[in-house]
């Protein structure tokens, strides 16, 4: 039951994949925000755009990690703490991560 | 002799008709001789509309509505005359030989004095004339053929108060003259003015001034004589000494003797004027001003010229300082020039005049040179600099510049006088500069209209400094008449800009009453709307408010309506700083949580409490919550209630509650039920006191529980019913009855748990059977010793149940339990059963159920 429930979960998000998820992968190839170990996306340099655009990515990275949560029995941070420290390992070589420091490097 | 008789019938005959032709013969000529008329009527006899004389361009003289009402005398009466300043052309004034006349003036009107009725008549050379103006009457008469006139009068000095411009004034004047005018050779006579009980109305005494003077041509003699100390208005008062006594030939001075004293607001002013008697045409003269103002001005005349002496005199309030720096010489005449290098010092400021000159002539006076500004004002270095010429036509020259500056402030103000001319002054400056690391520039014009000086007034400055991007405009409208005014409508705007990792969305006040600054403040309203903030990880929707400044006091409204939130804010300036209150209330919703680790599903919170701002911020407040409901992810907290002391002091945080902070249900998997604690936190370090809650029939306590702390500090739990803990199960693999109790030791740092030696025990007897489950099934299935075990084990009644814990902050737990007890299926079979677990906790967690895919899921969808 709860391997359905990944999996319809799953079609969803990814036929709701458009032409932002370009913006995203843009604004990370300029150096403009990066992931970090909290599992919310940061503003590496801060412009009008790339707040916009992270304040809009974590409020739905919120809102699926408490469905997760709730579903798994744990805490909101707990799964993003999981999903920070997963989302770092793929960050590709060339993008921005932040340390458990607090700094922003180059992966 | 028929003929002649035929022409002398005829002639008569034609007479009336020739009667009837001068006059038209004479409107039509009268444009070669400057005068002209239009709208030629009918009312009850011949009328013109208008009728007026021009000389070189200008109209001297205007007339309305005049009507010919008799022809012997020739009687004209004429609605308005008015007269108007025209350049002199040289040519004496003649009155002309005329019929006799008969005119009266309903409104004779010079320049832009009050009108007066006159009446003037003329018969045979002898000129009568009579003016009225309210109380007022003033009778002349002019023989022609001698050049005799006289006159006399009485004017009240009330109605003069409006041509004075003073206060209302009291007393009477009596005139009388009388002399010769021979036009071209001779105007000579003499005139005596009795002024009675002279004053302002309510400012001190009254006075009688008597004025005497004749004149022959050019030559004049004035000699004033006061009785009485005689109010002047504005608290100024002229007091009697020694008859002022003038003498002279047209503007040249050849004698002057007298002493007059003044008191007034800014002190006392005493002026001695004497003549030399061995020398004519010579003498001198000295103004000594004190008691509040200070100065000593020193004059003298000789060969037509007065000759001013270097002076410095200081007025109270303002406190400026003028002086002459070097000696003047001003000619006694109607049209002159003379250099007047004059200096004005206001506390550390001097204004100081170059090539100063000043030029005069009949109906004009003008000031030309350069000025020079420099010092030091209210901490800021003033510089300024012009180059000009001004007179009553206005002002002209080079745009005058003031620059201020601080280490703070550069300003640099730009103002264009040229075209800056009366009655309305238009002034339009250019002010650009920077505050600190921000750039400025603002345009400011000004217009006067009767009394009141109006304008507008735009600018821009930014980008703010740490606001990327954030520039401040401000576009309105500003009056000055007695005070300054910004008027209702002006807006001051702040661009979208980011603050560090802030996005701050475009801001805008707009002042919906006049903001107008007086002695205490600014006073006036505004309304606020803000479009948000956004942040990584929360947003602020959109703020209205309205706000009011009333002097030292302000108060301000502000809602979020998306969230149905309300803040209050009253404050009033101190001696240092500011202070006031704050209350806020509103309901609580998921959209608030975006930035926190729980989610509000309900509740509400309002807040009280007083501020202070002196350098730093200060807040005592009380935070109440009732009926909040919060989600950890799955934990579940439902009817929090609680009453905050909140305190702010210059950074350092600290709230406590007031009362015991209780929660009505906890569900952490295992329910939780009337949970009760004190709390007090200064955001570092977070205590409990005195815990107390209701879970699985028992009870959990503790006496204080402190996060982070490297303290073990122990929970304890007593009377858990076992069947309850057994009603958990998913799918029941066990019954248990019983209950026990113990106490967990923790070790709460800001990233670890830990537990030393928890034990626990059971309080009552306790039983266990184990129920046929498919879990069951596979163990006792697994190997025979299990199944020995588990048989052993069902039923058990448990004597005495023993369980030790311990967890490391890495996360690794060690458990041993000891159950003894008997086995009733078995006759009383004794059952020791020892058990001990090893497992560490985090990496159970991690492997749990979050797996890569899932993650890759939650990145995925947040993309879109």
């Amino acid at each position: 039951m709860t391997l359905i429930r990944y999996l319809v979960l799953a079609a969803a998000l990814l036929l709701s994949v458009t032409a932002a998820a370009l913006d995203l992968n843009q604004a990370k190839a300029e150096g403009l925000v990066g992931e970090q170990p909290n599992g919310y996306l940061g503003v590496v340099k801060a412009t009008p755009a790339a707040v916009e655009l992270v304040s809009d990515i974590n409020e739905k990275r919120r809102a699926a990690y408490e469905r997760i949560a709730k579903q798994n029995g744990i805490t909101l941070d707990q799964v993003a703490n999981l999903a920070g420290q997963k989302a770092i390992e793929k960050t590709p070589s060339g993008e921005y991560i932040k340390t458990p420091t607090g700094q922003w490097v180059e992966k | 002799m028929a003929q002649k008789r035929f022409r002398k019938t005829h002639f008569f005959w034609l007479l009336p008709l020739l009667v009837l032709l001068v006059p038209v013969l004479a409107l039509l000529a009268a444009p070669l001789f400057g005068v002209h008329w239009q709208g030629l009527g009918w009312r009850q006899g011949p009328s013109l509309d208008a009728l007026w004389y021009e000389s070189d361009g200008c109209r001297q003289v205007d007339v309305h509505g005049a009507r010919l009402s008799g022809l012997w005398p020739l009687t004209l009466t004429l609605d308005t005359v008015g007269v108007h300043d025209c350049p002199d052309d040289g040519t004496p004034f003649r009155l002309p030989s005329l019929p006799p006349v008969d005119i009266t003036v309903w409104a004779l009107q010079y320049q832009d004095y009050p009108p007066l009725m006159a009446h003037l008549s003329q018969a045979g050379g002898r000129w009568r004339g009579r003016t009225e103006f309210r109380g007022s009457e003033l009778e002349a008469e002019y023989r022609r053929d001698r050049g005799r006139w006289r006159f006399t009068g009485d004017l009240q000095a009330a109605p003069f108060a409006a041509v004075l411009g003073s206060g209302p004034l009291t007393g009477g004047v009596r005139l009388q003259g009388d002399g010769q005018w021979l036009p071209g050779q001779r105007f000579q006579g003499k005139l005596v003015a009795l002024g009675r009980d002279l004053g302002v109305s309510g400012q001190g005494p009254r006075g009688d001034l008597t004025v005497r003077a004749r004149w022959h041509n050019d030559y004049w003699r004035v000699r004033a004589a006061l009785d009485e100390p005689l109010a002047l208005g504005g608290g100024w008062v002229v007091s009697p000494g020694r008859d002022l006594i003038a003498e002279g030939r047209g503007l040249a001075l050849s004698q002057a003797d007298g002493r007059l004293v003044v008191n007034g607001p800014w002190g006392r002013a005493a002026l001695a004027l004497s003549s030399d008697a061995e020398r004519f045409g010579e003498g001198q003269g000295r103004l000594l001003l004190s008691e509040g103002w200070r100065g000593r001005l020193d004059v003298d005349w000789r060969d037509g010229q007065l000759r001013l002496a270097p002076f410095q005199v200081s007025l109270p309030e303002p406190a400026v300082t003028l002086r002459l720096r070097e000696p003047a010489t001003l000619p006694l005449a109607l049209e002159g020039e003379a250099i007047l290098p004059l200096e004005a010092v206001y506390q550390d400021l001097t204004l100081t005049t170059s090539d100063s000159r000043v030029y005069w002539r009949p109906n004009d006076v003008q000031w030309r040179g350069g000025l020079n500004l420099t010092g030091q004002w209210g901490g800021y270095r003033l510089t300024g600099q012009w180059q000009g010429d001004a007179g009553p036509t206005g002002v002209h020259g080079e745009p005058a510049r003031v620059r201020l500056s601080d280490a703070d402030l550069d300003v640099t103000a730009t103002l264009p006088l040229d075209g800056v001319t009366p009655p309305h002054w238009p002034l339009a400056a250019t002010l650009e500069g920077r505050y600190q690391s921000i750039p400025f520039r603002a345009r400011a014009d000004a217009r006067l209209d009767g009394d009141t000086w109006s304008g507008a007034l735009n600018g821009r400055g930014g980008p703010l400094p740490e606001l990327d991007g954030g520039v401040l405009t401000l576009d309105g409208r500003w009056d000055y008449a007695d005070r300054p005014r910004l008027l209702a409508g002006a807006t001051v705007k702040l661009s979208r800009a980011v603050r560090e990792r802030l996005l701050i969305r475009p801001i805008n006040a707009r002042l919906t009453t006049p903001l107008v600054l007086d002695d205490d403040g600014p006073h006036g309203h505004l309304s606020l709307d803000g479009e948000g903030l956004v942040a990584e990880r929360w947003t602020l929707p959109p703020v209205t408010g309205d706000a009011h400044l009333d002097g030292d006091t302000f108060g301000a409204e502000l809602r979020v309506p998306a969230w149905q939130t309300q803040i209050n804010l009253s404050g009033r300036a101190r001696t240092r700083g500011y202070a006031g209150t704050l209350s806020g209330v509103t309901p609580l919703a998921p959209a608030m949580s975006r930035g926190l680790p729980f989610t509000f599903q309900g509740g509400d919170l309002n807040l009280e409490g007083n501020w202070r701002w002196a350098g730093s911020a200060h807040l005592d407040g009380r935070l109440t919550g009732h009926g909040l409901d919060l989600d950890w992810g799955s934990v579940q907290a439902r009817g929090l209630d609680a009453e905050l002391a909140l305190g702010w002091d210059d950074g350092a945080a600290a709230l406590a509650t007031v009362t015991p902070l209780t929660l009505a249900s906890l569900d952490v998997g295992v329910p939780i039920t009337d949970l009760r604690l004190d709390l007090d936190s200064d955001l570092n370090t977070w205590t409990v006191r005195r815990a107390h809650a209701r879970v699985l029939g028992g009870e959990i306590r503790t006496p204080g529980l402190s996060w982070p702390s490297p303290a073990w500090q122990p929970v304890v739990v007593t009377q858990i019913e076992l069947s309850r803990l057994a009603a958990l199960q998913g799918e029941p693999a066990v019954a248990l009855s019983g209950r026990v109790g113990g106490y967990v030791p923790l070790r709460l740092l800001r990233d670890s748990i830990a537990v030393r030696q928890g034990r626990l025990a059971n309080e009552t007897p306790l039983s266990l059977s184990i129920l046929p489950s498919s879990g069951a099934q596979a163990m006792a299935q697994s190997n025979r010793a299990v199944s020995i075990a588990l048989e052993a084990l069902n039923p058990l009644r448990i004597q005495q149940f023993q369980a030790g814990v311990d967890m490391a902050a890495d996360g690794w737990l060690d458990a041993a339990v000891r159950i003894q007890g008997v086995n009733p299926q078995r006759n009383g079979l004794p059952v020791v059963f020892n058990y001990t677990h090893r497992e560490n906790v985090l990496e159970l967690l991690r492997s749990l159920r979050i797996g890569d895919r899932i993650t890759d899921q939650v990145m995925t969808e947040s993309k879109r």
